[in-house]
């Protein structure tokens, strides 16, 4: 993890209540990878006090953008040309396997955007991706008071069409079922980005599409408000069948196997 | 150098009035005084329910419900680095496991780089029954960080029973309504470094004669300086961690210079 101070050359909503910010910061850009995040300082005083979960949205080596909640103060008060405070890169990117050429990654409500950069990532790697989006399931609740965001609530705000036009045309965007055992027994790999409800919903259908649930078949990507970001203040604690583990420094992604989804709650 | 245990047979030495509290179970620091972990149990918690965190204007509310991983992880995980550490490592005790803190305090006695234990307390616990039970388990300097609630009745009772040194004190507790129902959480913001100070000087005055441990709502060298003032022979610096990471070192120079 490093600290930059980076200038804001974007700096709009995206979908629904979904704010784009982007920097033109390369070292930034090339250490950033799908899966990780970037805390933002909110302000250079103490009010909002802490500081933001950015989430990777796309990355080129250049240019780097993330997404927030548009309901964020942070999100009204940037102004593009504005210096940010970053820590970043902050969690474990998501490292598909190999073998892995058919990737589903399924998001609920908003969090979809979480799942966006790594299904330009899978794309480029010559994976076949489905994005499914799944309608919000959850009941929300975490981080109540913190950064109300789509990526913050357990499954998100708003259930719409994500723009296709923001996606690559060989990823395929879905808005049917997307735990029809169809997808569940066609994917290699899956990543989720959900409620505990999703979770557990998914859990289910795996093991009645595919008869089990296999460790490192699917992911998915614990979103609780992180603090400090580094493991020092254990909020983001999740129990795991390993024991207790951090969203923010063992995670975000954990194996739905692992993952213990009573934890979050 | 000030020395944190002055009434003990067993030293508790710091180059710098700077302690970082809470700091999970890092070791990364070569400038501060000393490292206080994560409070921690006997046994592995999971920690509250969700949610956890509620901000609040120029602040946080949090309800970590002292989630850990439990000592004998903790230990085993981080003694090699604690042996190597610059700065003598405090462990702190949660108050939610407090009946096991003797068999703990007693656990790491022999633990090379831990050069003392921080005890948490709440109004509920008996501190002086409790401060006696792990001095009879330990030679490890013992620091009590009060609630800033009820430090200034307790205060002597726990140098009667014990205690090296106090940390005044633990963030205070706080409520918030959410979603219709009471939610109580500890208080990190600025403002509590009034409430702390308050009760810093206050105990000051009572002339306990063990070091006194300000901590709350120190965000700056500034803030440190203040404690001193007024009677701290040391702070801890807490969550302005989590805003500005390093920030401990930072005013551990500052004030140095």
């Amino acid at each position: 993890m490093k600290s930059y101070s980076c200038r804001v050359v974007e700096n709009r909503n995206l979908w629904v209540d979904t704010q784009l910010v982007a920097f033109d910061a390369p070292d930034l850009s090339r250490a950033l990878h799908p899966g990780q995040f970037a805390l933002a300082r909110a302000a250079p005083t103490f009010d909002p006090y802490l500081r933001r979960v950015l989430w990777l949205y796309a990355s080129d080596g250049e240019r780097v953008a993330f997404v927030f909640s548009a309901c964020d103060p942070l999100a009204a008060r940037t102004r593009v040309g504005d210096s940010l405070d970053l820590l970043a890169p902050l969690g474990n990117a998501i490292n598909l396997d190999a073998n892995a050429r058919r990737v589903l990654l399924i998001g609920e409500g908003t969090r979809i955007v979480q799942l966006i950069a790594l299904a330009h990532d899978a794309v480029a790697q010559a994976r076949e991706v489905v994005l499914a989006s799944s309608p919000v399931v959850g009941g929300g609740g975490h981080g109540v008071g913190v950064s109300p965001s789509p990526v913050a609530d357990g499954g998100g705000y708003g259930v719409g069409v994500f723009p296709t036009h923001l996606l690559a045309p060989e990823i395929e965007y879905r808005t049917d079922d997307a735990l029809s055992a169809e997808l569940l027994v066609w994917a290699d790999a899956i990543i989720a980005s959900g409620s505990a409800e999703l979770y557990r919903a998914l859990a289910s259908a795996i093991r009645a599409a595919r008869y089990r649930l296999e460790s490192g078949f699917a992911r998915v990507i614990v979103d609780l408000p992180m603090p400090c970001g580094t493991g020092a203040c254990y909020a983001c604690a999740v129990e795991t069948t390993r024991g207790a583990q951090l969203a923010c420094v063992d995670g975000p992604a954990f194996d739905l196997v692992k993952f213990e989804t009573r934890s979050a709650r | 150098m000030i020395e944190l245990a002055s009434n003990w047979k067993r030293t508790l030495t710091i180059r710098n009035p700077i302690l970082l509290a809470a700091g999970g179970y890092t070791t990364d620091a070569a400038h501060i005084g000393a490292l206080v972990t994560l409070p921690t149990t006997w046994r592995a918690r999971a920690g509250a329910p969700m949610p956890r965190v509620v901000e609040i204007p120029g602040g946080v509310l949090v309800r970590t419900g002292a989630a850990n991983p439990g000592l004998p992880r903790v230990v085993r995980e981080h003694r090699r680095a604690w042996e190597q550490s610059p700065a003598p490592i405090i462990v702190a005790f949660a108050a939610q496991g407090a009946r096991d803190w003797a068999t703990m305090a007693a656990q790491l006695e022999s633990v090379t780089g831990v050069g003392g234990i921080e005890l948490h307390f709440n109004p509920a616990l008996d501190a002086a029954d409790a401060l006696r039970a792990v001095r009879a388990a330990t030679e490890l300097p013992i620091l009590a960080k009060l609630d800033l609630d009820n430090a200034y009745e307790i205060a002597a009772a726990c140098v009667a029973a014990g205690a090296n040194a106090l940390v005044l004190g633990r963030a205070p507790r706080g409520m918030k309504i959410v979603e219709g129902k009471a939610w109580y959480g500890r208080l990190y913001a600025p403002s509590v470094k009034p409430l702390a100070l308050r009760v810093v000087g206050e105990i000051r005055d009572l002339g306990l004669g063990i070091p006194l441990i300000g901590c709350g709502g120190i965000h700056s060298a500034e803030d440190a300086r203040e404690f001193l003032a007024a009677g701290a022979s040391a702070v801890e610096i807490d969550s302005a961690e989590w805003i500005e990471p390093g920030i401990a070192e930072r005013v551990a120079t500052e004030v140095d210079a």
